[in-house]
């Protein structure tokens, strides 16, 4: 309960950041500026006042209008009048689904790489997948998400068939054609995680398989793929466990490069957007969801190490 | 039942057992005694086909006449556990911490034997009742670390059990235990013989355990036996050199009586430090003078370390005055404390944590010196006089062995002229051989320099040897205090009789909320009639003056 307070006092705390030093440093006028014929100065104040983003009204008198909206659920309007709430709902969805598919995907492509690498260890799958891990660490997103378009498109015209796509969310509108279209991306983000995960996982695995409860395990005449997931996994799942769930809030936000290439309009493609046109309120309202999907993670990540480490006083 | 022929192991090039020859039969008890290194712990697993892949067998180990050096991992696997089955050290890290205990006894029944899930967990109740854990119904719901480090021992045995195993392997089961603890789970691994008739492998490095526990005893050393024979032949008539060190090492001799030195270098005034639900020092008095050393001895968990921790704070107490060479710590400035700092150092006891690995001897030694604005220069000096060799300076200390790594944290700790030395448990992960260098070398540094010191141990016989008075630490409070030869000869408190006897007491009571703390468990308490029972019940009795025993029935009080 102490926890909910403090994580509600965070996210208003982090949210007023985001909105002050938005409001101090861009500009909304500029979008005015080139215009031909230059609209009136007394217009565009009104303008820009309508919608809250107004750099000679009082910072203190906007701050407090957003404030005021943002209680009521009002997340305030961009520059050319559109509501940011209704904007934004849409969009988390498409990077909700994109982030939460690369998460599920990186970790237990993670979680079963790092293992085995572990169980195998100094044998060729470990130093196989120690090569991949540092050739996926230093390749960027783009060039990834390139190479995995290029062989998309092989096994599309190996297989014959036109399952994976490379834009957007839908084209149909099935669920099978979703998921078509959701391989490609999700994987993107999946593998630079996996790469990262893997090696987590592989050295609290190689700790737990030397400790000594393993070797206990193993005395009572377990076999040894029992010992393997009962008593070393479940021991190294735990540190692994809490990484993952707070790679959940930055993947929200950094997911840009990912939703460009495959076309998706999401909430990272938003942000580049917005700081481009000085939406104050769309950046103030993006960094409140991630501050938000941060804490619940959070929240996640304790509840995860509740059922992983049961009994143990926190 | 247990066979070894010629049996070598090798870790690399490096021997760890050479051609090592001893055979168990059923019933019997064969102590496997030498110190660290000298490759007992690695026959415990070679016996149970557990050795790292790295290392090298040659030689036999025959169970029951099955050849098992030869045995695929599929027969070992299925012989684990049910014909031979081992209780580690360090119970702590032995279970599973996610897996509640009784599951993981029901586990290692179900591994061998067909026979429902109901029925196993049933079955792990009655291990652990065996064993003799109290409410074993409760507490097979448990998860381990919520068990007393005693009961995990008893737990692990009971594991080790559950399918009636032929030959049962102790690997140093009371090492990390106290003295009440080990004489209780010593008669676990006793009933457990008699109910099962296993032949039992019990590996220590303490002989005390093998004069209590064993029929036969087997002495290695460097992985070669020494010697070997009945209990009786070898340990009051040993043939061998190095047996009759390791006897000598661990027999007490006492310190002359002497009349107090006057000056008061430390003193402890009704200090308490409670932690939320812990009340860890709860009114703790005592008095260190110049020149002396007091032991303070007591089981883990009895605010010994706290009480250490609480001086070397140098702060105002939570309750109560520490004044140290006659200062009071809550009313020292900065400066003052750098000077105060000066002349109480301390020496803790794992010297290889104690020690920052990535500083070279030399640095570590004269870290204190520069930090307090003096020339680095004497740290040769200080290395000889810790019977260091000078070039050791340039050594790190992974390069050294564990009784020269303590010696290089003496030297850090003497580098400054101290007045008082705090040693927390300075030779508990040392060898016996070792254990008796480093004690000689503070001996001899004390007599040079007329430190005083605060001595912290659990091993009695050795704080009978260094200390001129012993305090005797119960649940956060002093049971006994007084010089060593009469706490040691006449202990007015049951609990000293107790520790001193090394008798079994029960260790899994709550501290009362009122009277004597030591209630629960005392053997004097259950006898009382009701009448002065009371008082234990209600008054929490006192120590008056400079010596004494918080009891309110010991032979020196009126009844």
């Amino acid at each position: 309960m102490v926890r909910l307070v403090n994580y509600t006092a965070l996210i208003v705390v982090a949210s007023s950041l985001a909105w002050l030093l938005a409001a101090v440093t861009l500009d909304p006028r500029a979008n005015y500026a080139g215009r031909t014929p230059a609209p009136p100065a007394a217009v565009v104040d009104a303008a820009l006042s309508e919608v809250n983003l107004n750099d000679r009204d009082p910072l203190l008198d906007r701050y407090l209008t957003w404030a005021s909206g943002l209680v009521r659920g009002d997340f305030g309007r961009t520059w050319d009048g559109l509501s940011v709430g209704a904007d934004l709902a849409e969009r988390a969805g498409v990077t909700l689904r994109l982030v939460t598919a690369g998460l599920v995907a990186g970790a237990l492509i993670g979680l079963t790489v790092g293992t085995l690498a572990a169980v195998h260890h100094r044998r060729w799958f470990d130093r196989l997948s120690g090569g991949v891990v540092f050739l996926l660490l230093a390749v960027p997103a783009v060039v990834l998400a390139n190479v995995l378009i290029l062989g998309a498109i092989w096994v599309n015209d190996t297989t014959g068939t036109r399952f994976l796509m490379v834009s957007g969310e839908t084209t149909t509108g099935g669920l099978l054609d979703r998921l078509g279209h959701l391989v490609l991306p999700a994987l993107t983000l999946a593998l630079p995680l996996a790469a990262v995960v893997s090696r987590y996982q592989r050295n609290t695995m190689l700790d737990v398989l030397n400790a000594d409860h393993v070797r206990t395990a193993r005395a009572k005449g377990l076999p040894r793929r029992t010992v393997i997931v009962k008593h070393a996994l479940r021991t190294a799942l735990i540190p692994t466990s809490a990484y993952l769930t707070f790679t959940f809030g930055a993947l929200l936000v950094g997911s840009t490069v990912t939703e460009t290439v495959f076309g998706r309009h999401g909430l990272g493609q938003r942000l580049i957007a917005a700081i481009r046109t000085g939406d104050v309120n769309t950046v103030a309202a993006i960094t409140t969801v991630a501050a938000v999907a941060l804490l619940l993670s959070a929240v996640a990540a304790d509840v995860l190490q509740r059922v992983l480490n049961p009994g143990r006083a926190r | 039942m247990i066979d070894v022929t010629d049996l070598s192991i090798s870790f690399g090039t490096t021997p760890a057992v050479r051609n090592l020859s001893f055979s168990v039969a059923r019933g019997e008890v064969l102590g496997l005694i030498g110190e660290s290194g000298s490759g007992k712990s690695a026959t415990a697993l070679a016996v149970m086909g557990l050795l790292p892949r790295t290392a090298s067998t040659t030689g036999s180990i025959r169970l029951d006449g099955e050849e098992l050096t030869t045995a695929s991992e599929k027969r070992l696997t299925a012989l684990r556990g049910r014909a031979m089955a081992i209780v580690f050290q360090d119970p702590l890290q032995a279970f599973t911490p996610v897996h509640r205990v009784g599951a993981q006894i029901a586990e290692a029944i179900r591994a061998h034997q067909r026979v429902p899930r109901k029925v196993a967990a049933r079955r792990a109740v009655e291990l652990l009742d065996l064993v003799g854990i109290r409410d074993p119904h409760q507490r097979a719901r448990s998860y381990p670390h919520e068990f007393s480090g005693g009961m995990r021992q008893r737990a692990l045995i009971a594991m080790a059990i559950a399918n009636g195993p032929d030959l049962l392997i102790a690997d140093e089961p009371t090492t990390a235990l106290d003295v009440t603890v080990r004489a209780h789970v010593l008669d676990v691994l006793k009933t457990v013989r008699r109910e099962t008739g296993a032949a039992l492998l019990l590996i220590t490095h303490d002989l005390s355990v093998v004069a209590r526990a064993a029929d036969r005893v087997h002495v290695l050393r460097h992985g070669q036996t020494v010697e070997t024979g009945t209990v009786d032949e070898v340990l009051r008539a040993p043939r061998e050199a190095y047996t009759k060190t390791l006897i000598a090492a661990a027999e007490a001799g006492d310190r002359p009586a002497a009349a107090r030195p006057v000056r008061t270098v430390l003193e402890v005034r009704d200090l308490v430090r409670h932690h939320p639900g812990v009340k860890a020092v709860d009114g703790v008095s005592f008095d260190l003078r110049s020149g002396e050393t007091l032991g303070l001895v007591g089981e883990s968990g009895s605010g010994k370390t706290t009480l250490l921790m609480e001086i070397m704070a140098l702060a105002r107490p939570q309750r109560g005055r520490v004044t140290v060479l006659g200062r009071d710590t809550a009313h020292l400035s900065r400066r003052d404390r750098r000077r105060v700092r000066r002349d109480l150092q301390i020496v803790f006891q794992d010297p290889s944590a104690s020690l920052d690995p990535r500083m070279t001897v030399g640095a570590i030694v004269a870290e204190p010196l520069t930090t307090h604005g003096r020339s680095p220069d004497r740290v040769p000096e200080l290395l000889e006089q810790v019977g260091l060799p000078a070039a050791y300076a340039a050594r790190h200390p992974v390069h050294l062995s564990g009784g020269q790594r303590q010696r290089v944290a003496i030297a850090r700790a003497i580098a400054l002229d101290p007045e008082v030395l705090v040693l927390d448990e300075p030779v508990s992960s040392l060898d016996p051989t070792v254990r008796a260098e480093i004690v000689a070398l503070l001996e001899d540094l004390r007599a040079e320099r007329g430190l005083s010191y605060l001595f912290v141990a659990h091993d009695l016989p050795l704080i009978r040897r260094v200390a001129d008075r012993v305090a005797v630490m119960y649940r956060g409070r002093i049971a006994e205090i007084g010089p060593a030869h009469q706490v040691f000869t006449a202990p007015g408190h049951p609990y000293t009789r107790a520790l001193l006897r090394a008798s079994a007491l029960r260790d899994d009571d709550p501290t009362p909320a009122t009277g004597c703390r030591f209630r629960p468990r005392c053997p004097l308490y259950a006898e009382l009639p009701a009448a002065p029972r009371s008082r234990c019940v209600t008054e929490e009795p006192e120590i008056s003056g400079e010596s004494g025993a918080a009891c309110h029935h010991h032979p020196g009080e009126a009844p």
